[in-house]
Order: structure tokens, then C-alpha cells, then sequence
């Protein structure tokens, strides 16, 4: 299970990585018609906005993955192997907890936008996609969460040592 | 209330938790058991948090520091400091200081000036032997000084909130902004001396020749971006997206270093960061709304009122509300919530709402590089996965030069005022 979240977060980095390059460009192209053609594409920078929303979302599960998340690890690392273990199994259950608390608000909030069919202002995107990329992060996160705690509970130690 | 914005965060901070999960965590814990208000809120701040034009500056310049270090233009920049410099001591933190002042003041956003400064300068600063302790200090220091110089977002902000002229503010922010450099740059060469990090060659003209040849390609990146800013070409960050398309054309066609597969693993990279930051910017967006909502700053203002104090002991008590504030709610929340509040008091006692304005923001760019949720300390340790305690221990001398600075700039108004006569005329 561990291997083939491993996989699709890596895959979806790759498909999240060619997207921002897209968008690099996008950002570039919209400059040069601007001056060249006095031309602009007023879709594009909401199009980016949530390009970079679906980049700050998605990302989440290749860093949940890869364990890269930014904390402070500074008491933990005077803490014995069964401490850090022991806080490492609370940390997975509160993740789990938290994000899917968080990620059934996110739901609501999508399910009304999808009834409505609510469209963003220019770029005419369906409002539930783009909100519905934080309930898929939340979502991605607790399901990695949920991988290790399993794994840790079944080895009885830290997974990734 | 107290526990759950409080006591709660500390609590998970201390056991190593994700500061992601610390924020969320403590924002639902605060919504679910002390607060009557809808929890879809929760869904609805961590999206608007993030979804903002101005943080695509943040993926961009991310983008852009790691082309130029994969593609040679960093290095070459630097290399070209190094030949123009000769024996001067200290010029790689002197280069960094400099570059991410610069940096800072033409992006506004200083978190990506710490993204793109460590990725190209880090790497310099460790192979000339600095520690990483001071390394850190420098380099999550030196991004807060972008929203001191102008062009700088929080002034906007405080000037919309204090009814204040923009041009007028950003007069009064140069001096205070090239003073913190200053200080910055005199402590590096202090710091260099000590740490007896040679200059290496002297100066000659040949070699300052050699390595503008090799360098005049790199040399365009600052040239595109900071003129395409003041030409009024492109905004921020529209020139980040023209940085990251420069440094791939130098470094792919004219340098031949990169490949596209390096293309595609500097993308990659950038995702991860991306991901990783703007998840802590978000959750701290929603822990902001509820100290905000739950009227803890207002409180603090009133206990201020309370005190009745002589002016100088007014400003230094309002000057720590304010560092301890923006140690917790980013920089344009905490202006848009207290200036309205502070600003009669202070007025009151004859203090120019330009400076006061200065004083605010300096405060709270200080608390971008302060622990606990100070952005660029995240963004530097994301990228350079140095352990948290290092760079806390770096940081304590920078935050020493911005106090003495921060003390300078509260208690001599010329140092902010003398700006604006200069440069507005009155």
C-alpha cells in the first residue's frame, strides 16, 4: 500500500510539475501579447490562481508521502526511540482525525457549490473543482496518515526506519 | 479559548507535529468547542488564504532560484561579486545581504526573496565555511527587509488603514530599509573577520573581465527582473514567470548546462516546496482569523490604554504588543486589525502617522523571522531541511540588529521623516 501511494504521489508530482511549467508559460505568453498585440487574456491570471491552488493542494499528498512536512523537530530529537515512536502513532491518528474533520467541511462547502454550479469570474471554472482541491489534499494526507499508522501498528515500529 | 489558541499549538509544536497540523488542529479545536460559528469557515479560509495572486510570485521565484543554481547563472553571478570585490572580506554574506534586500523590495513578497536567496547563495556561504547557524540568521533576515523598502505591500495596506499617503510612506521606509542592510552588512564583515574567512584574490581587471564575459548572460536575470518591475513592464509576478523563462533559455540554449530532464526535476522540486509552504500559509490564515475574531488583539490594545504611560514608554510598550503580535498573524491581518486601534493613541501623543506607519511595519516584518510561525524560517528549512533549532540559534543576532534598529527608528522620527521631506518636500 506504502509503495503504491508512493507511486501515484510521485506520478502526480510529475503531472503537478508539467502543470506549473504551463503555467510559467502561460504567464509569459500573456506578456508578450500584451505588448506585441495589445492583447490580453483576461482568464489567465485566475487561471494561474487556481493552477497554483491545485499545485498547493495536490503537492500535499507527494509531501505526505515523503514524509516532508515542516516542523519542529528539535525536542524530538533529544526524545529516546520509544517516545518519538509513541508520538509519531499520536501525530498519524491526529492527522487522520483532524483532516477528515476538516475535509467533511470541505465537502459541504463543495457539495453547495457543485448544486449551485457556481462559476468562477472569468475564467468560467466550476467553483466546486477548485474548492473541491483542498477537501482531495485533506483527503490524500489522511489517507497516508492512515497507511503508516497501520504499518506502524502492524511492525511495531516507525516505518520509515 | 485560551488553551485551544494557546496552550494547544505550544503543546503540538513542542512534540514535533507538522505546523500545518498544530494550526489546523488548533483552529478546529478552538471552532468545535469555544465558538458558535458555522465550521464550513474552516474550509472557506484555508482555500482564500491561498488563493491569492500575489503568492504566485512565491512558486515562480522558487522556480527561478532553482534554474539559475541548476543552470550555472547563480554561480556565475556570484563568481562575477567575487572578481569585483577582490579581498574585501565577507562578500559572499555581503552579496546575499544585498541581493535579498533587492530581491525582497521588487517582489514585496518575502518569503520568496528567502526562496530564491538560499537556493543560489546557500550553497556559496557553506562552501566558504560560514556556519549554518549564521547562514540561516542571514538569510530568513534579510527577506523581511522587502517589506520595509518600497515597493512594499503592508504599507499599502497601512496606508488604506490610516487614511495615509502611499508615496509618503515609501520616502519614509528607504532610510530605515538601508539601515537594517547596513547593520545586516556590518555584522557579516564582523562575522567574517572573526570567523577569519579569507578574501581570496585581489582585485585585477583581468580577471573582473574573465568573469563578466562568462557572466553577462546571468547578469540579465536581476536586469529582467527589476527592470521589467520599475520599467513598469511586468507586475512581480508576472517577472518571476519571465525570470524562470530566462534562466531555462541561458542556461538550456546559451550555457548548455541544463537539460529538460533537469527541467523537469527543478519543477518537481518546486512542486514539493510549493506544497509545502503554501499549506503552512493557509492554516495560518485561518489561526489569524480566529485571533482575530475572537478579539485577542483588541484586548491587549485595551490593557495598553489602561496603563496611562509617558510617551517613550508608550511606543516601547506598543512596540512589544506589536512584535509579539506579529509573531503570530501575518502582516497585512495584523495592520488591517490594528491600526484603527492604535493609531488615536498614538496621534494623541504627537507621534506623525508616516513614522507610526514605519514603526508598524518594521515590527511586523521582524515577525516574519521570528519563531514560533514566522514564514521565511519554514521556507529556509523546507528548503535546505536545516534542523529548526539551528536556525532559531541563527536567528538571535539578527533579531538583535532589527531591535537596535527598531529602537533607532522609534525614538528618532528624522530617520523615517527625513524621507519623505527629501523626496516629497514636506
Amino acid at each position: 500500500m506504502k509503495v503504491l501511494i508512493e507511486r501515484l504521489a510521485a506520478a502526480l508530482d510529475t503531472v503537478l510539475a508539467l502543470g506549473l511549467l504551463a503555467m510559467v508559460v502561460l504567464a509569459c505568453v500573456n506578456v508578450a501579447l500584451r505588448y506585441i498585440w495589445s492583447f490580453s487574456l483576461l482568464w489567465a491570471d485566475e487561471a494561474l490562481v487556481f493552477s497554483m491552488v491545485a499545485v498547493s493542494f495536490l503537492g500535499l499528498i507527494g509531501v505526505s508521502a515523503r514524509d516532508q512536512h515542516l516542523r519542529m523537530s528539535m525536542v524530538l530529537q533529544w526524545a529516546g526511540r520509544r517516545a518519538t515512536f509513541a508520538v509519531r502513532l499520536v501525530e498519524y491518528l491526529v492527522t487522520i482525525v483532524v483532516c477528515a474533520f476538516v475535509g467533511f467541511q470541505s465537502w459541504q462547502v463543495v457539495s453547495r457549490l457543485y448544486a449551485r454550479g457556481t462559476l468562477s469570474n472569468m475564467a468560467e471554472v466550476p467553483l466546486w473543482l477548485v474548492n473541491g482541491l483542498v477537501l482531495v489534499g485533506l483527503a490524500g494526507m489522511a489517507l497516508v496518515a492512515l497507511t503508516r499508522l497501520v504499518a506502524a501498528l502492524r511492525h511495531g515500529q516507525e516505518v520509515d526506519e | 479559548m485560551t488553551w485551544t489558541l494557546l496552550l494547544l499549538p505550544l503543546l503540538l509544536m513542542v512534540m514535533g507535529f507538522p505546523i500545518f497540523l498544530v494550526l489546523l488542529t488548533a483552529a478546529a479545536a478552538t471552532m468545535v468547542f469555544t465558538m458558535q460559528i458555522p465550521l464550513v469557515a474552516l474550509q472557506q479560509f484555508l482555500f482564500s488564504s491561498v488563493n491569492a495572486y500575489a503568492l504566485l510570485a512565491l512558486p515562480f521565484f522558487i522556480l527561478a532560484g532553482d534554474l539559475m543554481g541548476r543552470g550555472g547563472i547563480a554561480q556565475r553571478l556570484v563568481d562575477l561579486m567575487r572578481a569585483s570585490m577582490g579581498r574585501v572580506p565577507a562578500k559572499v554574506p555581503l552579496t546575499a545581504a544585498t541581493s535579498g534586500a533587492i530581491f525582497g523590495a521588487i517582489t514585496g513578497v518575502g518569503a520568496a526573496s528567502v526562496a530564491t536567496i538560499s537556493r543560489v547563495m546557500l550553497p556559496h556561504l557553506r562552501e566558504e565555511g560560514y556556519p549554518d547557524r549564521f547562514n540561516a540568521g542571514l538569510l530568513v533576515s534579510v527577506g523581511a527587509v522587502g517589506v520595509i523598502l518600497p515597493p512594499s505591500i503592508p504599507m499599502i495596506v497601512y496606508a488604506a488603514a490610516a487614511d495615509e499617503s502611499i508615496p509618503r510612506l515609501y520616502s519614509a521606509g528607504i532610510l530605515p530599509g538601508l539601515l537594517i542592510v547596513g547593520l545586516i552588512g556590518l555584522y557579516s564583515l564582523w562575522v567574517g573577520r572573526k570567523s577569519q574567512v579569507a578574501g581570496d584574490e585581489a582585485f585585477t581587471l583581468r580577471r573582473f573581465l574573465a568573469a563578466a564575459k562568462e557572466g553577462i548572460w546571468a547578469a540579465g536575470v536581476p536586469v529582467v527582473i527589476i527592470g521589467g518591475i520599475y520599467g513598469g513592464i511586468f507586475s512581480p509576478t508576472e517577472a518571476a514567470a519571465v525570470a524562470c523563462l530566462y534562466a531555462f533559455v541561458v542556461s538550456f540554449a546559451v550555457m548548455r548546462v541544463l537539460t529538460l530532464r533537469d527541467l523537469l526535476a527543478s519543477a518537481r522540486t518546486t512542486v514539493a516546496y510549493t506544497a509545502q509552504i503554501m499549506i503552512v500559509i493557509a492554516c495560518a490564515g485561518v489561526f489569524s482569523w480566529l485571533i482575530t475574531v475572537n478579539q485577542i488583539s483588541i484586548a491587549m490594545v485595551g490593557v495598553i490604554q489602561d496603563m496611562a504611560l509617558p510617551n517613550w514608554a508608550l511606543l516601547l510598550v506598543i512596540n512589544l504588543f506589536l512584535l509579539l503580535v506579529g509573531c503570530l498573524i501575518d502582516p497585512l491581518s495584523a495592520i488591517l486589525l490594528l491600526t484603527p486601534l492604535l493609531l488615536p493613541l498614538i496621534t494623541a501623543v504627537g507621534v506623525d502617522p508616516v513614522h507610526f506607519g514605519i514603526i508598524v511595519t518594521v515590527n511586523l516584518a521582524i515577525g516574519l523571522f521570528t519563531p514560533p510561525f514566522g514564514i521565511n524560517i519554514f521556507v529556509l528549512q523546507s528548503l535546505s531541511r536545516m534542523p529548526l533549532g539551528t536556525i532559531y540559534r541563527g536567528i538571535v543576532p539578527f533579531f538583535g540588529l532589527y531591535l537596535f534598529a527598531l529602537l533607532l527608528i522609534t525614538y528618532v522620527p528624522d530617520l523615517s521623516l527625513a524621507g519623505v521631506w527629501l523626496l516629497m518636500g514636506k
